[in-house]
């Protein structure tokens, strides 16, 4: 590391600038990588790979104004990257792959999907559900854009229509229960 | 007039802006039926925000601040070629003068020569400059960034 004492200096505020980051955001950001990646050992990993990315960034003199956004954007680049490659070697393709990504049927991985989970990841597509995956972490609807790469607007419509479909699988529901749970919430007729 | 699930569910979230949401506010007082939706909504959240995951069974290691403090210690700045630092150097003080190499932090060039530039073609000018060689570096870098 450069030696000089107001370099020094500078790296040192960047590492706390970064610490501060990792405290308020890493339990976000491993849950949504865990999500993705399904497997908590490169959860972890690439949550590290993450904020050592942003040091560098940071050390490099460039600005990041949603720090937030910027963080879980990286993550999720790295995850599907992680995740292509790992295609590539086992010669899956990148259709087999969605549905790895999702999951939805993986009797291997580490941990089992309840009932409830089913049954609303079945409702919504995987871009909504990351919609909700996001903001479940507390981003606000312009932060979940950059994430996705999507506009402010688009986010609060898919949001919209997540509730919507919520709203008629609850109407379906014989008995007028949400679907999504044994919950005592009911929808008016 | 009932605002639509859109507005209830930016409402929600708090994502409308300070009139709108006012005024949502001031029909929900009033409005039953709305206010009733609206917390369904509430309720559906609850719901979607706890089942979003597969979520993992446990948090992030414990000693994960630790190990990426320990990792920014380790961290080197890349440091350029002696040779191709002389020869950048000698270029950019034949355009700024004698000495303005010295202030380039070769890590950085840009964020440091972007105040040189802005005494020659103001602020602005240089902002966009910089601007276009960032995004001409992240071309080369990155170049299908939809992939």
């Amino acid at each position: 590391m450069d030696s000089r004492p107001e370099t020094r200096q500078c790296v040192r505020a960047i590492e706390e600038e970064v610490v501060r980051l990792y405290e308020a955001n890493s339990g976000g950001l491993f849950r949504y990588a865990f999500a993705l990646a399904r497997n908590r050992e490169a959860a972890q990993d690439v949550v590290q790979e993450v904020f050592l990315r942003y040091f560098v960034e940071r050390s490099a003199g460039r600005e990041v104004e949603r720090p937030r956004a910027w963080l879980f954007q990286v993550l999720r680049n790295l995850v599907l990257d992680g995740l292509k490659a790992w295609s590539y070697r086992k010669s899956v393709g990148l259709g087999e792959l969605d549905d790895r990504a999702d999951a939805r049927q993986d009797p291997e991985s580490e941990y089992r999907v309840g009932e409830m989970s089913r049954r609303l990841w079945a409702l919504l597509s995987p871009r909504e559900m990351e919609c909700v995956r996001l903001r479940a972490e507390g981003l606000r609807y312009e932060e979940i854009a950059g994430v996705l790469g999507l506009r402010t607007g688009t986010v609060g419509a898919m949001l919209a229509r997540v509730q919507k479909k919520v709203r008629q699988a609850a109407l379906r529901a014989p008995d007028r229960r949400c679907p999504l749970a044994g919950s005592e919430m009911r929808y008016a007729p | 007039m009932h605002p639509d699930t859109a507005m209830l569910v930016a409402y929600r979230d708090g994502e409308l802006g300070e009139r709108p949401a006012r005024k949502v506010g001031g029909h929900l007082e009033t409005c039953g039926e709305c206010a009733r939706a609206l917390a369904e909504m509430k309720a559906a959240w609850e719901l979607l925000a706890a089942e979003a995951g597969p979520r993992p069974p446990e948090g992030p290691a414990p000693d994960g601040c630790a190990r990426l403090q320990a990792a920014i210690e380790g961290w080197e700045k890349p440091q350029p070629d002696p040779e191709l630092k002389r020869r950048a150097d000698a270029h950019v003080e034949m355009y700024f003068g004698s000495g303005t190499a010295a202030s380039l932090d070769a890590a950085a060039p840009l964020a440091s020569i972007e105040p040189m530039l802005e005494a020659f073609l103001g602020r602005k000018a240089a902002g966009a400059v910089v601007g276009q060689i960032l995004k001409e570096e992240d071309r080369r870098l990155c170049p299908n960034p939809g992939e």
